[in-house]
C-alpha cells in the first residue's frame, strides 16, 4: 500500500550478525520481515544502511516470498526469486534467479523482473524466454461451480 | 605483619596485571570449586586500572568504586596464588580499546568480578555497553549479565538482550561482540525494528 513506505520495517529471524565496518546486517535463519503489507519471507534478509536509514534489502531463499498489496483497489501481489532486492529509496524490487510474480492469477515468469511498487508496473528481461500466463477474464471473475452447485452434467453420486 | 602481605598482594594484581596478561595470556575457567575465603583479603575505594599492551597501547580502563580482592584456598586450607583469585567490583566501568575502532566499546554494571589476572571480567546487574558509531549516534547493549575477556576484545552474554541503534530497536536471547572483526552477533530469537526514515 502506498502507506506501506512510512511504517516501520520489522525482522524476525533466528540470528544476527551486524558488522559496523561494512554498515551491514545480516538476518539468518526463517528471515521473516514486514513492513505494513508487504512481507517478505526467506533464509537470509541481508539489510544496508547509510545515515538515512536503510537504504536496501536483499534477500536470498529457495526461493525468497514476497507479498504485497500495491493499492486498495489491486489484490495482493506474490513475487517469488531466488534473490529480491528491494531498493528502498526508489521503490524498486529486482527479482533474480527464477523469478515470478502473480496477482490475481496472471503470472510472470522469467530470469529477471523488475517491479516498480509506485507504478505497480512489472518489466520482465533474461536469457531465457519471458513467459506470461493471463487467464480468461471469466475465470478470473467468477467463483468455479462447486459440486453442490446446479451444474447439471456432474456425475450423480453412485446410489448403492 | 600477615595485613600489610595481603595488600601488596592486591597492589600486585590490580597494578602489574600487564605484565603477567603478556607472559601468561591462556584464558584459564574460573575456579569455582576451590573453597573461597569468606572476608576480603584487602579492599580499595576509587581504583583505576590502566591496562597497556606491549607497545604501550592502552588497551582498556577499568574504575571502580570499590575492589575486594578475595583469595582461594586449597584443601589444606593454604591460599592458591593471587591469579587463582578473584576480585569483586562495586560500580565497574570499563572502556575497552581496539586497533581496528577508533571508538572504544564502554561497558558499565552494578557489580563485576575479576579474574585469571584480569583475563575475564564478568559484569551482572544493569550492564550497559555502548559505542558511539562513525556516522554519529551510538549503539547501545543492555543485558542482564556480560562475560568480558579484554585480552580477546571479546564479549558475551547468554541473557535476553535489548540493542538501541540510530536504525532502530533490536532484541535477542545471548549475543556477543568481536571487536577485532567489528561484529555484533545476536544468538537466537531475533527480532528488530527498523523506523521509517
Amino acid at each position: 500500500l502506498p502507506e506501506d513506505r512510512d511504517q516501520p520495517i520489522e525482522i524476525n529471524a533466528d540470528r544476527a550478525v551486524r558488522n559496523e565496518k561494512t554498515g551491514v546486517t545480516e538476518f539468518v535463519g526463517n528471515a521473516l520481515l514486514s513492513q505494513g503489507s508487504l512481507s517478505i519471507a526467506a533464509d537470509t534478509i541481508t539489510i544496508n544502511y547509510n545515515d538515512n536509514g536503510i537504504r536496501d534489502i536483499l534477500a536470498v531463499g529457495t526461493p525468497a516470498v514476497l507479498h504485497q498489496i500495491p493499492n486498495p483497489e489491486q489484490s495482493q501481489v506474490t513475487a517469488k526469486a531466488n534473490r529480491i532486492e528491494y531498493s528502498v529509496g526508489d521503490e524498486v524490487i529486482n527479482l533474480k534467479e527464477r523469478a515470478s510474480i502473480d496477482q490475481d492469477g496472471s503470472v510472470i515468469t522469467s530470469d529477471l523482473i523488475r517491479y516498480d511498487i509506485n507504478q505497480s508496473m512489472a518489466e520482465a528481461s533474461g536469457d531465457n524466454r519471458v513467459n506470461i500466463i493471463i487467464p480468461p477474464s471469466n475465470a478470473r471473475t467468477t467463483n468455479p461451480p462447486t459440486s453442490e452447485s446446479d451444474n447439471s452434467d456432474a456425475i450423480p453420486n453412485d446410489p448403492k | 605483619m600477615a595485613r600489610r602481605l595481603l595488600t601488596l598482594a592486591l597492589v600486585a594484581v590490580l597494578v602489574i596485571a600487564a605484565v603477567l596478561l603478556v607472559d601468561n595470556p591462556t584464558l584459564e575457567e574460573p575456579q569455582q570449586q576451590a573453597p573461597q575465603q569468606n572476608t576480603p583479603g584487602a579492599i580499595i575505594t576509587a581504583a583505576t586500572t590502566r591496562q597497556y599492551d606491549a607497545n604501550g597501547q592502552l588497551q582498556y580502563v577499568l574504575q571502580v568504586d570499590r575492589a575486594e580482592q578475595y583469595f582461594r584456598f586449597n584443601q589444606q586450607d593454604k591460599p592458591l596464588a593471587t591469579s587463582r583469585g578473584y576480585t569483586d567490583l562495586s560500580s565497574p566501568r570499563l572502556v575497552l580499546h581496539s586497533d581496528s575502532n577508533p571508538q572504544p566499546w564502554h561497558f558499565s554494571a552494578d557489580h563485576g568480578r575479576t579474574e585469571n589476572n584480569g583475563n575475564l571480567i564478568t559484569l551482572w546487574g544493569n550492564v550497559v555497553a555502548e559505542q558511539a558509531l562513525a556516522g554519529g549516534g551510538q549503539y547501545r547493549i543492555e543485558t542482564s549479565r556480560l562475560r568480558v575477556e579484554p585480552l580477546l576484545q571479546q564479549a558475551t552474554s547468554q541473557q535476553p538482550v535489548t540493542i538501541r541503534s540510530p536504525q532502530g530497536l533490536g532484541n535477542s536471547t545471548g549475543m556477543s561482540i568481536d571487536m577485532p572483526q567489528q561484529t555484533v552477533t545476536l544468538n537466537s530469537q531475533v527480532k528488530a525494528t527498523y523506523e521509517a526514515k
